[in-house]
């Protein structure tokens, strides 16, 4: 144990890398994400620049409200290509300095250092060189934290951004987290929060003098995770793939719908590309679960799980469309999502089934994808 | 009308008849135990709809009488009353009043029962096309057996016991959940006409098995009911429609290679290696090597085992992924002091037999395991 897991992440990603191509970007409010047409846009903020977060915006944020607050800033709709290029480019330069990296998401990534400072010298001075290699290789700014462990670099990365670099100094990592709010603590999300906040607390170092066991009765073994983090204690270590939870896909409509074909032929094509990727990382799902969103915005999901495991396009249909079909009614839906979960990696052949016949079908589809695009259509999509 | 009987004797049969009944059958006469009182004896019978149970005992009373309560109350009182004789007093209203013949205990304690009313008529009458078997095989069977049967209520037929005679006076029950499967084959004294084979219900054989202990008892079909009489015990149950897959045809006969294993040795390994396992697949990898084998497992962020036994093997290196928790219940009912695994690649099923005998036959799928294992 030491301090050698650093948390590094890209200081407000898209926003940047839009101020770095467009110079006349620069010093000003960018906003990227959906097309506020005016103040009648539909979606969200994506990224918010630091300037533009100065007005009060924030990612997630409907795009018509930054719009109303912030008119003359430079909203602009996502280039995921350009941001991926510029993603790899930052995770390479991290690549340089350890060979344990964990990429977490576009724009951060632990990297465990440990093992690697005869070649580099310590965590701090290896933050300092990533820090000055990618704003020299790609004028973008990143925060880092460092700690002995990954949830406490998280939490460090946060507190001096943007262009900050934090040092949780080691066996001081309770005291470092505990004046903190709740929701800095990784995995504590609104409604958690709201749960311990009813309970009268709202800094870290609170759950921390607390009993275990109070934590547990309320939130099962995700109390007993919160306890122990908020005691600065994470054993989890820097992996470089990180198991798949979960694959899902998303869609806005144009405009809100009620069409059962629409809505349909879309879960389809979502199916198909879930089970593709589900595939393609040999895994195999237990869960199929159908999010909608509507009008109203009222979200719900709803879900089924099987008793076995499958990998197949079929299953993932026409339980989606089942459960479609029991949650439509006349209310126009605004977004419609799929998902598929609870993976097994291991292949569990069976004694009797024939199901060779279905899944060649599934991978003769996907060899035509890769070969010829999305155009490669299934029947009913 | 009142009854006199023994308390214990009493007792253990309203066990045995409430054991059947679904405790989801809430406030329906199916909920009660049915008493058909005679002179000298009481049946007491329960059903679930799809499994019928009559048990008798003998008793002294002064009249015939039928009525229903509910068995687990009277068990409840039952079991706090000291040995001897009880007396049941039912009243014209079906009440119920109990009280132990022992001159120690005053009191009364009444339940209310009803009458036979719309409690279903259950015909235990059993044709000729039954066989006789002994209990203690008939438990042996089931036992070796039904680990492998499926409690998964997607395919039905995998939900129970398959019992067929392969050839004259030889019975063999199968069991699977379609990714491994348990076979036993024993000669008993007549052959039965099976029609193909029938499967009965995990519930029935469940019922079947706490009752059997020694003695014979006998096992019979009548259209799509098969039926048991075990002591004073007769059960009636469905079978499950539908065919049970071809089980001989994947169970291997050739092999590539096979190794025979000390059976105790071998599970205080294998208890040792499934630690480091988990849900749903259990999988740890069986290495085999000449003269070696080394049995792996490893969990991310927790860690990893290896056991290493030795053992006698002249094949080809092998891997295997297995379901550690499969391998297991099948060793745990292995009798003989050493066992054979065989063989037939890494994508074909592992068989698991005593080492002498082929009558009893464990075939376990194995799980695909990436390069990176």
């Amino acid at each position: 144990m030491g301090l050698n897991v650093l948390h590094a992440d890209i200081d407000s990603f898209f926003a940047s890398v839009e101020q770095v191509e467009n110079p006349s970007y620069r010093n000003r409010p960018v906003i990227v994400g959906a097309d506020p047409m005016g103040g009648a846009g539909r979606g969200v903020v994506s990224t918010a620049s630091y300037e533009a977060r100065k007005f009060g915006i924030r990612s997630a944020m409907p795009i018509s409200k930054a719009y109303y607050i912030c008119p003359n800033g430079i909203f602009v709709r996502p280039n995921m290509n350009l941001y991926s290029a510029y993603s790899e480019r930052v995770m390479n330069i991290f690549r340089k300095y350890s060979p344990s990296i964990e990429q977490i998401s576009v724009d951060e990534a632990f990297i465990d250092v440990s093992g690697v400072s005869k070649l580099f010298g310590n965590a701090v001075s290896i933050a300092q060189k990533i820090r000055d290699d990618v704003k020299n290789e790609t004028s973008l700014t990143v925060s880092i934290g460092i700690a002995s462990n990954k949830a406490c670099a998280k939490i460090a990365s946060d507190i001096n951004k943007p262009d900050g670099l934090t040092v949780c100094p080691l066996g001081m990592e309770r005291d470092f987290i505990s004046d903190l709010d709740i929701t800095r603590l990784w995995g504590v999300g609104k409604k958690c929060a709201d749960k311990l906040r009813n309970i009268g607390i709202n800094k870290i170092g609170e759950i921390a003098n607390r009993r275990c066991e109070e934590f547990v009765s309320i939130f099962g073994s995700n109390g007993y995770r919160i306890w122990m983090l908020s005691n600065g204690i994470d054993g989890e270590s820097v992996s470089e793939c990180d198991e798949i939870k979960s694959i899902s896909k998303e869609h806005t409509f144009q405009a809100d719908t009620d069409s059962t074909e629409l809505l349909t032929s879309t879960i389809r094509s979502m199916a198909d590309y879930v089970t593709r990727d589900a595939r393609k990382n040999l895994l195999k799902y237990k869960t199929v679960s159908i999010k909608l969103r509507f009008s109203d915005f009222t979200t719900i999901t709803r879900s089924e799980t099987f008793s076995d495991y499958f990998d197949d396009y079929a299953t993932a249909k026409s339980s989606a469309e089942k459960l479609l079909r029991a949650n439509i009614s006349s209310r126009k839906i605004r977004l419609i999502g799929l998902s598929i979960s609870n993976f097994s990696e291991d292949i569990q052949n069976t004694l009797f089934e024939n199901t060779e016949n279905i899944l060649k079908t599934d991978m003769l589809i996907d060899k035509l994808k890769i070969k010829y695009g999305e155009k490669i259509g299934r029947c009913g999509v | 009308m009142k009854i006199e009987i023994d308390k214990d004797q009493l007792l253990k049969a309203v066990n045995i008849a409430d054991s059947v009944i679904n405790i989801k059958n809430v406030n329906s006469i199916l909920s009660n135990c049915l008493f058909n009182v005679s002179k000298d004896s009481v049946e007491i019978v329960s059903t679930d709809n799809e499994i019928g149970l009559k048990t008798t005992i003998d008793s002294v009373s002064d009249g015939n009488i039928s009525f229903t309560t509910n068995g687990k109350i009277l068990s409840q009182v039952l079991k706090e009353l000291p040995k001897g004789s009880v007396i049941l007093d039912i009243d014209d209203s079906y009440s119920i009043s109990i009280r132990s013949k022992s001159k120690e205990i005053k009191g009364n304690l009444k339940l209310v029962g009803t009458s036979k009313g719309d409690f279903p008529d259950i015909n235990f009458e059993m044709n000729d096309n039954l066989i006789e078997i002994d209990q203690v095989l008939l438990k042996d069977m089931i036992r070796k057996v039904i680990f492998a049967a499926s409690t998964d209520t997607v395919k039905p037929v995998f939900n129970g016991l398959f019992f067929v005679f392969e050839e004259n006076n030889k019975m063999a029950a199968v069991a699977s959940d379609s990714r491994r499967l348990s076979y036993i084959n024993t000669k008993v004294s007549s052959t039965l006409d099976f029609k193909g084979g029938l499967i009965i219900p995990l519930k029935t054989i469940n019922e079947v098995y706490k009752l059997l202990s020694s003695g014979s008892c006998k096992l019979g079909l009548m259209e799509n009911q098969c039926f048991f009489k075990i002591g004073n015990t007769d059960i009636i149950s469905r079978v499950i429609d539908g065919q049970f897959p071809n089980y001989k045809q994947v169970m291997p006969k050739d092999f590539i290679s096979f190794s025979v294993l000390d059976t105790k040795k071998f599970t205080e390994s294998l208890k040792r290696v499934m630690i480091l396992t988990k849900e749903p697949t259990y999988k740890i990898i069986l290495n085999f090597t000449k003269d070696q084998l080394v049995m792996e497992s490893k969990l991310q962020d927790i860690g990893e085992t290896q056991e290493i036994i030795d053992i006698e093997y002249s094949g080809n290196d092998i891997s295997l992924g297995i379901n550690s928790q499969y391998l297991m219940d099948s060793i745990k009912e292995i009798d003989s002091i050493s066992f054979k695994i065989s063989i037939t690649g890494n994508m074909s099923p592992v068989t698991i037999t005593p080492e002498n005998s082929a009558d009893y036959v464990s075939v376990i799928m194995p799980i695909q395991i990436k390069q990176a294992d």
